[in-house]
């Protein structure tokens, strides 16, 4: 069922190129707001010095560091940048996230614009709520999950003399916070697919029913999930081998070409997820069957009168003579 | 009068000569040790004969030990203050304490020394510490005469957190037995009047002892692999489970061993013949100026005790210790000893790693570095080539640690530096496309961190452990690496070899370093040390502005009386037309140099034109008030002079200039700030837009992180 519904999204992604880009686009703006600060700060101040050129081709800690001496503040500054940037990537998302999912599930056949827009503005302070929840929630789960084990890593780590044990534990910690991490984000699309094709207000309505969703079929969810993570780390390493084929300090428009391109298809992995969520929701909890149409009130049945009796002949009482 | 005296010493002294490596060290003070190791309680049992000569030219009425476990007895020690507990990231472990107690202290003929005896706290008068014991003497020890001593002591051994104790049953036992410190006669180390030096045990700072022989016999359980300095002259089964090791080692300031079950001992010899070619022991016979016979090195054993888990690195510890035996030697002397004992220590006992002892290193390495991709962080190797460094720059030149820091630590940074570099290349880490070397790091410190104390500066004198750590090490690793750039790499190499055969089994200060370097380089380099080991200061030169201009003609009126001529705007206009197109047009270039440190050094500046060409222009330093000329340029004569703060470069030339760069050889390794040594006259937005790329994916992919 995972892997139909990994097939599924993914056509869904191939349908809606125009979705991807729109993603993609969002993407871009926000990158290039936070960016924009940074990048004119770092222009005025490498552009006259050529001993900075070789921060240009590679990640140098004592060029940037001589950089924020010269200008102090620069590195915090890219710091606070990317902060803010995330942050609003945060509220950004929730627009998003309603717009894409609007988008793959309204059956109506107006513009793309219009349905982005209806499920971002509609499903924004749904989202809103469900964030919060899920803001709380992960930090919560993750630390419950992983503290006994970072806290057996660290005495074995002072006392067990193993380093083997010691190392091993601390891997399980991390990737028991992973693993409880990625379950509660996937509640989280659960609840919100459910939300927009149910059309719910009340979104605390919705957790335990999601909840129970991924918790009742953890491995299908995390099948489609883990399909999708192994398809990014694939185009990752591919980005990452052509990338470290363009020459350092040249073809920078190869450079920029290869990165977008990267981000692009990034976006239509997570068309594709949103899309094999819905796919799987609609098999694990299907849309609730539309109550029968109310049986009209019965109509009062007509009084029926006897017609009169027909006189028998040549007897009886006269009627009426006399 | 420092000055006046090197000046006399440069007088008189012969020109620079090849000195003898001394074969032997006087010997001062020697130990006859036996001790017992407790493997459950943690303690040691032991006694010692020692035998003290008497160095000076008049008697000494009192004995004073360094009794350096008692540093971790409790809370109120002076290293447990200073240190917060803590040495080098390692905090001291819950009831981990440790102490030293002497039992008994007889002269030899059976005088009873411990009824006057008494702690002292000659630095900081904290009277909870422990580590320093007086011992006055019914009889002063006459001049050139011996006292022997019979002592008795039990210690228990601290958990390691700061090189010395136990972890379970792995034991690193240093500084473990009541210690002499060091009689200074009057006029060593520039002294005065002779006294002992002997200071408190600092949270920064390390150890000085005499010269001596030193015959251990340790006693542990018969399972235990023990690792000691010196050589084992037997070993010995006894009836009761345990085995004693005799240890032996002539002219060596310490003695330290490990004990453990786990240790997988690993042999290896470094051969003289057979891991140095002919060409090398040429090149470097030529290098430091001394002959092809001098420069021989002999055989040492190694021996490794490694952790069964790090086993996969067996051969990266051996091939940096024979890299280290073989290029300290060529370069400084050949190491005297037969062998070397190198220890890895217990997973959760790394306090312990990353020391030195006199032929006993302790390295320190990780399970992660065994394989692909983390075996290319050089870490273990950096360690066993630094901590075997010492051998040289600590254990046979034996300066005082406490006093003088840069001595040891700098000059190993800085050599240890040239063997990395020799042997493995630039880069000590080289993992998921990050690059970081051993240099890189050095600069790293010397432009962010900009704690710049007086290096010669006592080591629990630094502000912090910070400061002591930076200049110390990497602050005198840049100092040396600049000075060798400006007296010629050849000159360094004989004078740092000099220095070493000169000094070796001796105690040397920071002046006779000094002396030695401006012998070799033939001037006088105080002018140079007063700027760099003397005072905090910072060199940083800048080129803050330049401006490349076309020359316009000249406009108005010209000449007198009948001959006078008006050259008018459109004339003129005309006039740079045609030398434009005929790009004879000249340009008046103005650069701004400016010193933003205190540190004078000479440097150049390199003026880069349009179409290739440069123009090289010495700057040399002129004295500003209160600054010594460093005695390194040639005069004034040779090139443009720099007075004050600011030097202002105008010239007329040819072609536009691109670019000035001051100090365009990179060879003032000390500069703070190499961004700023070279200027455009037009902005070049290349290398800033290919980071600002990078810095529009980056953001990208955090936002994927946030779901968009």
């Amino acid at each position: 069922m995972s892997w139909r519904a990994t097939l599924a999204g993914t056509a869904v992604a191939r349908r809606n190129p125009r979705l991807v880009a729109t993603l993609w686009l969002f993407n871009l703006a926000l990158a290039l707001a936070g960016a924009l600060p940074g990048w004119m700060t770092l222009s005025a101040l490498m552009g006259p010095l050529p001993g900075a050129d070789a921060l240009g081709e590679a990640f140098r800690f004592g060029v940037l560091s001589d950089l924020s001496e010269l200008q102090p503040g620069l590195v915090s500054g890219l710091g606070r940048a990317a902060l803010a940037t995330f942050g609003l990537g945060l509220v950004v998302a929730l627009a998003t996230t309603g717009g894409t999912l609007e988008v793959l599930t309204s059956a109506d056949e107006r513009s793309l614009a219009h349905r982005f827009g209806r499920g971002a503005g509609r499903f924004f302070l749904r989202f809103l709520r469900l964030g919060l929840i899920t803001l709380l929630a992960a930090p919560l789960a993750t630390g419950l999950a992983a503290a006994p084990l970072l806290a057996l890593s660290r005495h074995l780590r002072r006392e067990s003399g193993s380093e083997w044990l010691a190392v091993s534990v601390w891997v399980l910690a991390a990737a028991v916070a992973g693993l409880v991490l990625v379950f509660v984000l996937l509640v989280q699309d659960a609840a919100r697919v459910l939300l927009v094709r149910d059309d719910e207000r009340r979104v605390r309505r919705l957790l335990r029913p999601a909840l129970g969703t991924v918790l009742r079929h953890p491995l299908k969810w995390l099948s489609v999930w883990s399909w999708n993570a192994v398809l990014l780390s694939v185009l990752f390493a591919l980005y990452l081998a052509l990338s470290s084929a363009v020459p350092p300090g040249k073809l920078l428009v190869v450079l920029v070409l290869l990165q977008q391109a990267f981000v692009l298809l990034r976006c239509g992995l997570r068309v594709a997820l949103l899309g094999a969520e819905i796919e799987l929701v609609a098999a694990l909890r299907p849309r609730p069957p539309a109550p029968p149409a109310a049986a009209p009130p019965p109509q009062p049945e007509p009084e029926l009168v006897e017609p009169p009796a027909e006189p028998e002949p040549g007897g009886g009482a006269p009627v009426g003579l006399g | 009068m420092r000055r006046l005296a090197l000046l006399a010493s440069l007088a008189l002294a012969a020109p620079a000569a090849a000195d003898p490596l001394p074969a032997h060290a006087s010997r001062v003070a020697d130990y006859d040790v036996r001790v017992k190791l407790d493997p459950d309680a943690k303690t040691l049992a032991g006694s010692e004969h020692v035998t003290w000569r008497n160095p000076a030219t008049e008697p000494v009425g009192e004995l004073w030990f360094h009794l350096y476990l008692n540093a971790f007895k409790n809370s109120e020690s002076t290293f447990f203050k200073e240190s917060g507990g803590q040495l080098r990231g390692d905090l001291m472990p819950d009831e981990g304490w440790g102490f030293i107690d002497v039992t008994s202290i007889r002269r030899k003929d059976g005088v009873d020394l411990a009824g006057g005896a008494r702690f002292e706290q000659p630095d900081d008068g904290n009277a909870a510490d422990r580590t320093v014991w007086r011992v006055p003497l019914p009889e002063p020890v006459p001049a050139g005469g011996t006292i022997e001593l019979d002592v008795e002591f039990t210690a228990k051994l601290p958990r390691v957190f700061a090189r010395t104790g136990y972890f379970r049953d792995y034991f690193l036992v240093g500084q473990w037995f009541p210690k002499l410190a060091v009689f200074e006669p009057a006029g060593a180390r520039g002294r005065a009047t002779s006294g002992w030096n002997c200071h408190q045990f600092h949270a920064n700072s390390e150890f000085y002892a005499d010269f001596g022989s030193y015959r251990v016999e340790i006693t542990a359980p018969k399972s235990y692999v023990i690792g000691a300095t010196g050589t084992r002259s037997e070993r010995r089964d006894n009836p009761d489970s345990t085995s004693t090791h005799v240890f032996e080692r002539d002219d060596v300031i310490d003695f330290a061993w490990a004990a453990s079950p786990r240790f997988v001992e690993v042999t290896a010899r470094f051969s003289g013949q057979q891991d140095v070619s002919e060409q090398e022991y040429a090149e470097v016979a030529a290098l430091v100026g001394r002959s092809r016979e001098e420069v021989q090195l002999t055989d040492v054993d190694i021996h490794l005790l490694l952790q069964p888990e790090h086993l996969a690195q067996r051969d990266r510890h051996l091939r940096a210790a024979k890299a280290a035996i073989k290029w300290f030697g060529l370069w400084y002397g050949r190491y005297p000893y037969p062998t070397l004992t190198i220890v890895d220590p217990a997973f959760g006992a790394g306090g312990s790693g990353g020391m030195e002892y006199p032929t006993f290193i302790t390295a320190g390495t990780s399970v992660l570095l065994n394989r692909w991709p983390l075996d290319r962080v050089l870490a273990p190797e950096e360690v066993v080539v630094h901590e075997f460094g010492h051998q040289y720059w600590q254990s046979m030149v034996a300066s005082n640690e406490f006093e003088e820091s840069w001595l040891d630590e700098g000059f190993n940074s800085y050599s240890t530096g040239r063997v990395m570099d020799k042997v493995y290349g630039e880069w000590m880490i080289e993992a998921f496309g990050l690059r970081l070397g051993g240099l890189e790091l050095s600069r790293l410190q010397n432009s962010v961190e900009r704690m710049f104390d007086r290096i010669r500066t006592p080591a629990w004198g630094y502000s912090s452990g910070s400061n002591y750590g930076f200049n110390s090490y990497a602050r005198t690793e840049l100092t040396l690496l600049t000075l060798g750039a400006l007296v010629g790499e050849e000159t360094l190499a004989r004078a740092m070899r000099t220095y070493h055969e000169r000094f070796r089994f001796r105690h040397p200060t920071s002046d006779d370093f000094y002396a030695v370097v401006s012998e070799v380089a033939g001037r006088d380099l105080s002018g140079f040390f007063a700027q760099t080991t003397e005072r905090p200061g910072i060199l940083d030169d800048e080129v803050s502005s330049v401006r490349s201009e076309k020359v316009d003609e000249p406009q108005g009126f010209f000449g007198e009386g009948e001959g006078k001529k008006n050259v008018t705007g459109k004339e003129a206009h005309e006039k740079e037309k045609q030398a434009d197109a005929a790009s004879g047009r000249r340009w008046r270039t103005t650069v701004m140099v400016r010193r933003r440190g205190e540190v004078t050094l000479p440097t150049s500046l390199r003026l880069d034109y349009e179409g290739g060409e440069t123009q090289t222009l010495p700057l040399v330093e002129q004295d500003r008030a209160g600054v010594e000329n460093t005695g390194l340029s040639p005069g004034p004569a040779s090139g443009e002079p720099w007075r004050g703060r600011f030097k202002k470069i105008e010239l007329l030339s040819a072609k536009r200039l691109v670019s000035a760069t001051v100090d365009p050889e990179d060879r003032l390794k000390l500069d703070v700030n190499a961004a700023n040594n070279s200027r455009r006259a037009e902005p070049d937005t290349a290398a800033a837009n290919r980071w600002g790329a990078r810095l529009v994916f980056w953001l990208q992919q955090l936002l994927a992180l946030s779901g968009l």
